[in-house]
């Protein structure tokens, strides 16, 4: 059995009225970078707050490497947490810093020393051990606080947006850091966020959440192109949706009525029966412009409404001639010269159409 | 030069009324206070120490400013102590009724001392309390400890608590959070709230003089003598009262206010 570094069953918690969490159940293994992903208000940060024994659920329990921590105290839980104003202790140098967690763990003095300045040297801040946290760059006082809350080295890190307070670049170029460091140390990290390419760039997994509950849960990639949901799907990236009713389902074929009239998609794996109401989700890049080939799915033809330039491609925004009132969004190349007010026919590969139940 | 309108020359009057009236009986008391003659009264007749050579040799007087030193700096050290756990408790955790809590703390400082010092006069009567340099001592405390609470808990805001989150987490138990996180981060706060406390608790008089009866406090033992008339002696020993007044106010202010203006 591989080990489940965090286990939460069912957590339910409300504050007065409000339901930040609704019935969430989640399951980590041992070494992930999962990352939790929604927008403001989702409940991520009650989520890791759970996690980090900060709170106590009213509902449900949460095991850690197979023990109940669910109402144990933080400083009792084999978990630590970065926060996001890094809460570095102001009056102690970086090194004492990052010992502290040992001194509490009554690590002798030498001893919690050099593991600091092996965790310093970990973050690439060696250098700065005697210095003060008032005296760094907001990056490096996020690298003290990732030092300070792995040096105790815990089952699972939990960190709340820590780089939201980071300029862009900066940004970037520490999920990359991140990432390589929780490689390093093999310890079981858990992010939060609501920068949707950040969750992409960095998680093994990443839990899409919405409203106190998990709307999907999954590898980059799988929550990118199959989104189980249309919230997921519309929070990863964009989309466009159309909605449609489902007509039959043969072992060939399952044929939708749309806007645009009759698709015939290949067969999937799931089962839908007749009547009921789909919304297919398609991504920018994966709509294509132009006299359709064999195998592409004919969604009708379009008028160029808009486009704006986006660096490695354009962005076009397509209202449809037969339904009015229908937006699509599709990604046009570098070269492709696309310009206002131009017809273009409009297709998908079948693959790429994701269909949801709506 | 026609600047000098005459509403200018009314401020700087004005001004130096202000200042003069502050600053007269403390500078006619200090001055007399080196008068080399029987009374502290013009004409000034020449520069002598010997009053304070007599403030030096009075056995009585040196007690008493010893007295006053042990209970300023013992009931002022209990005042941040107990104004520290105070603001402690009330910003860091759930408390039932925590406004009114935080209010009857701080109410003691509306009162007059007059009152403080007449209610522990009856209170400690009825308990058997002799009046005593801890009656004081205790005195002290009561008017000092709101004070303390005032300004400690002022300074404990979310970004703290962040912090001492940020300690538990990482293993530290309550007192360890306290003492190794809390305070050291309030220190200028604690300081400020101490050097405070000690120069209302030195030169506090009515309190002290209900409350004590064979060993009192500076400011006492000063009533007794004026009781026997003014000479100079009294002003020795009232200018020292107030040297030592200046200092402990030029301590916080280099240590406290300047290293805050700085960080
Ligand atoms: N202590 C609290 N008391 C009352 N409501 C709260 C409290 N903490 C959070 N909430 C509410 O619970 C909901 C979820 O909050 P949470 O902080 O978990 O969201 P989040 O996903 O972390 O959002 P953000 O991205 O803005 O940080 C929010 O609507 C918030 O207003
Ligand atoms: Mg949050």
């Amino acid at each position: 059995m591989t080990q489940l570094a965090v286990d939460v069953r069912s957590l339910t918690h409300s504050y007065g009225d409000f339901k930040a969490l609704d019935n969430v159940s989640l399951a980590v293994p041992n070494g992930a970078y999962t990352v939790l992903l929604g927008p403001s208000g989702s409940g991520k940060t009650t989520l890791l707050s759970v996690l980090g024994g900060f709170l106590v659920p009213q509902q449900g329990e949460v095991l850690i490497e197979g023990r109940d921590m669910t109402s144990v105290v933080p400083a009792k839980r084999p978990t630590t947490t970065m926060f996001q104003d890094y809460a570095l202790f102001p009056h102690m140098s970086i090194a004492d810093n990052v010992a502290f967690g040992l001194r509490m763990r009554g690590v002798g003095k030498k001893e919690r020393l050099t593991k600091a300045m092996e965790m310093l040297s970990l973050v690439g801040l060696a250098d700065e051990k005697s210095k003060k946290p008032h005296q760094l760059s907001g990056g490096q006082r996020q690298r003290v606080a990732l030092a300070r809350a792995l040096a105790v080295d815990p089952v699972v890190l939990l960190l709340d947006e820590p780089l939201g307070a980071l300029d862009l670049k900066l940004r970037r170029q520490m999920q990359s850091e991140l990432k390589a460091i929780q490689r390093e140390v093999g310890t079981t990290f858990v992010h939060v966020t609501h920068d949707q390419e950040e969750a992409m760039a960095i998680g093994d997994e990443i839990v899409v959440m919405n409203k106190g509950r998990i709307e999907d849960l999954g590898p980059p990639e799988r929550v990118y192109l199959k989104p189980s949901s249309r919230f997921s799907a519309g929070f990863m990236g964009q989309s466009s949706f159309v909605s449609g009713t489902v007509v039959s389902q043969d072992p060939q074929t399952l044929q939708i009525d749309t806007v645009f009239g009759r698709l015939r998609v290949p067969t999937r794996e799931q089962i839908y029966s007749a009547g009921s109401a789909v919304v297919l989700s398609m991504r920018p890049e994966h709509l294509v412009l132009g006299t359709p080939s064999a195998i592409n799915l004919s969604l009708g033809t379009a008028t160029i409404r808009d486009v704006t330039f986006q660096g490695a491609h354009h962005l076009a925004k397509l209202q449809h001639l037969d339904a009015s009132g229908l937006e699509l969004t599709a990604q046009v190349p570098q070269s492709g010269h696309p310009q206002v007010g131009m017809e273009v026919q409009v297709s998908i590969h079948p693959d790429h159409l994701v269909i949801l139940k709506d | 030069m026609k600047r000098f309108s005459g509403r200018s020359i009314a401020s700087v009057l004005y001004a130096l009324a202000i200042y003069g009236f502050i600053f007269l009986p403390v500078v006619v008391l200090v001055l007399f206070s080196f008068q080399d003659g029987r009374f502290p009264i013009p004409p000034f007749k020449g520069f002598s120490l010997r009053w304070y050579e007599a403030v030096l040799a009075d056995r009585r007087l040196m007690e008493a400013l010893t007295n006053s030193l042990v209970v300023a700096i013992l009931s002022s050290a209990m005042s941040v102590l107990l104004g520290f756990l105070a603001a402690y408790g009330i910003a860091r955790f759930m408390l039932p009724a925590k406004g009114l809590q935080r209010g009857l703390l701080t109410a003691p400082l509306t009162v007059s001392y007059l009152i403080i010092g007449m209610g522990l006069l009856i209170t400690f009567n009825w308990l058997g309390i002799p009046k005593s340099l801890l009656a004081a001592g205790i005195g002290h405390v009561v008017i000092n400890m709101p004070l303390c609470f005032a300004i400690i808990y002022s300074q404990m805001g979310d970004h703290q608590a962040n912090i001492e989150r940020a300690a538990r987490d990482l293993g530290a138990r309550e007192w360890q959070v306290m003492t190794l996180i809390t305070a050291p981060m309030l220190w200028p706060a604690l300081f400020a709230s101490f050097f405070l406390s000690m120069t209302f608790s030195w030169d506090e008089f009515i309190i002290s003089f209900l409350l004590t009866r064979f060993d009192v406090t500076l400011p006492v033992e000063i009533w007794n003598l004026l009781r026997s008339g003014l000479n100079p002696k009294t002003n020795a020993v009232g200018s020292l009262v107030f040297g030592i007044s200046v200092v402990l106010l030029l301590v916080l202010e280099l240590v406290v206010f300047r290293k805050a203006k700085r960080s």
